[in-house]
């Protein structure tokens, strides 16, 4: 299964083509669960730590966020589509990936030489980010990737993925190498 | 008489290290060359007028938590919002700087923070200066009433606000390097004093050690 969280609105031109070449080339081997930014909410964290200490493993607002974290950990694949903020995911994006603590744990472990969250679960999806805009500058794109590196490894993933696309050109071979890697 | 606001991006009320940073700062800058505001970007996310508030001052101070790597979503969400009312208003140039603390030990792992911060200043033409990266910014917080922020356990911390202040006092053009910084304690005491906290927080909710680390799903 594929979880596929996007930001696409209407006027995304762009990102309504990336996200239709996604649905046309995975579909057909992979169920595919979508959350999308104008079709469900998902508040941002308060910081409240409630999802380690009070109600470990769930977090204390209801909204689309917690049935995204199940399934994050019942499927195989976790695909974003997102537009790039400043080198980082869009706000809305943001929220999602702010929301998932609940599934790790408050205690510490070394990952290479640095300190990160252990994980509440023993496995988690690969991680596949497709970042995109038509003004993403170099360095934008440089701390994008590094972001997504970063996200691996605190999220444990399997296996990861980065790509940037600027133009529908570079769409099909992008979901092509996905399909190879998932 | 130079103006700085302090944005302050913690979705907390003032119970915060980042809260703790922005009073911090404040206390050392000189009030009678400078004066501070601080606005709150849950508030700004609200209420547009508050960004009259962050365009009245000459230099802007972004202080924020690190959530997963990088921004937080509001300041993500604020950054958006913050550059199509400059680019409407044809706002002049403003200096930028940023704190960010992270929960992990080591400073650097704020440095993607810093990057989203200095990319949004140069979308909107604003003069980027420096950040500091602040790794253990809870040990800060927590200790902040027994642990003074210029004795030798907090120094590291004390010298880089300090490098901060003297580039908001004084027309410093050259450019500066992020500075990576954290209090003088082991891995390996950071580590034990995280888990000891997160114990006590689970018993003051009648939780046990075990309940922690529940598997929901």
């Amino acid at each position: 299964m594929i979880l596929f969280i996007n930001d696409v609105g209407e006027e995304d031109v762009l990102g309504k083509n990336i996200r239709s070449e996604i649905i046309r080339g995975l579909h057909i081997r992979d169920e595919i669960r979508e959350y999308n930014e104008y079709e469900n909410n998902v508040q941002s964290c308060e910081g409240c730590f409630q999802c380690w200490i009070k109600t470990p493993g769930l977090c204390a607002i209801h909204d689309d966020a917690r049935e995204i974290n199940k399934l994050t950990i019942e499927s195989d694949v976790f695909l974003i589509l997102s537009k790039v903020r400043y080198g980082c995911y869009s706000s809305y994006i943001k929220r999602i990936i702010d929301r998932s603590i609940p599934n790790r744990l408050p205690f510490f472990r070394v990952d290479k030489y640095e300190v990160h969250l252990e994980q509440r679960y023993t496995r988690y999806p690969a991680f596949i980010v497709i970042g995109y805009g038509d003004e993403i500058s170099d360095d934008e794109e440089v701390t994008f990737k590094k972001l997504i590196r970063a996200n691996a490894i605190n999220l444990k993933a399997s296996v990861y993925r980065g790509y940037i696309i600027k133009d529908s050109d570079n769409i099909f071979s992008v979901i092509e190498d996905i399909k190879r890697t998932v | 008489m130079k103006k700085v606001c302090f944005i302050y991006g913690s979705p907390k009320e003032k119970n915060s290290s980042s809260y703790y940073f922005i009073d911090s700062i404040i206390k050392i800058l000189d009030s009678n060359y400078v004066k501070c505001n601080i606005v709150r970007i849950c508030d700004a996310l609200r209420n547009e007028d508050e960004f009259k508030n962050i365009i009245s001052a000459d230099k802007i101070v972004i202080v924020s938590p690190l959530y997963l790597d990088a921004l937080p979503s509001t300041v993500i969400e604020f950054f958006v919002k913050f550059e199509k009312y400059i680019k409407k208003h044809n706002i002049e140039k403003k200096s930028v700087y940023a704190v960010v603390n992270c929960g992990f030990i080591e400073g650097n792992q704020s440095n993607l923070a810093l990057d989203m911060v200095k990319h949004f200043a140069r979308k909107v033409d604003f003069n980027w200066r420096f950040g500091i990266s602040v790794g253990g910014g809870e040990v800060m917080l927590c200790s902040r009433k027994v642990i003074s922020l210029k004795g030798v356990i907090k120094r590291p911390v004390y010298k880089a606000l300090l490098a901060l202040k003297s580039d908001i006092e004084n027309n410093i053009t050259d450019e500066r390097e992020n500075i990576m910084t954290n209090a003088n304690i082991t891995k390996g005491l950071f580590m034990f004093m995280g888990h000891r906290y997160w114990m006590f927080m689970a018993r003051k909710n009648n939780l046990s050690f075990k309940d922690l680390y529940r598997k929901i799903y």
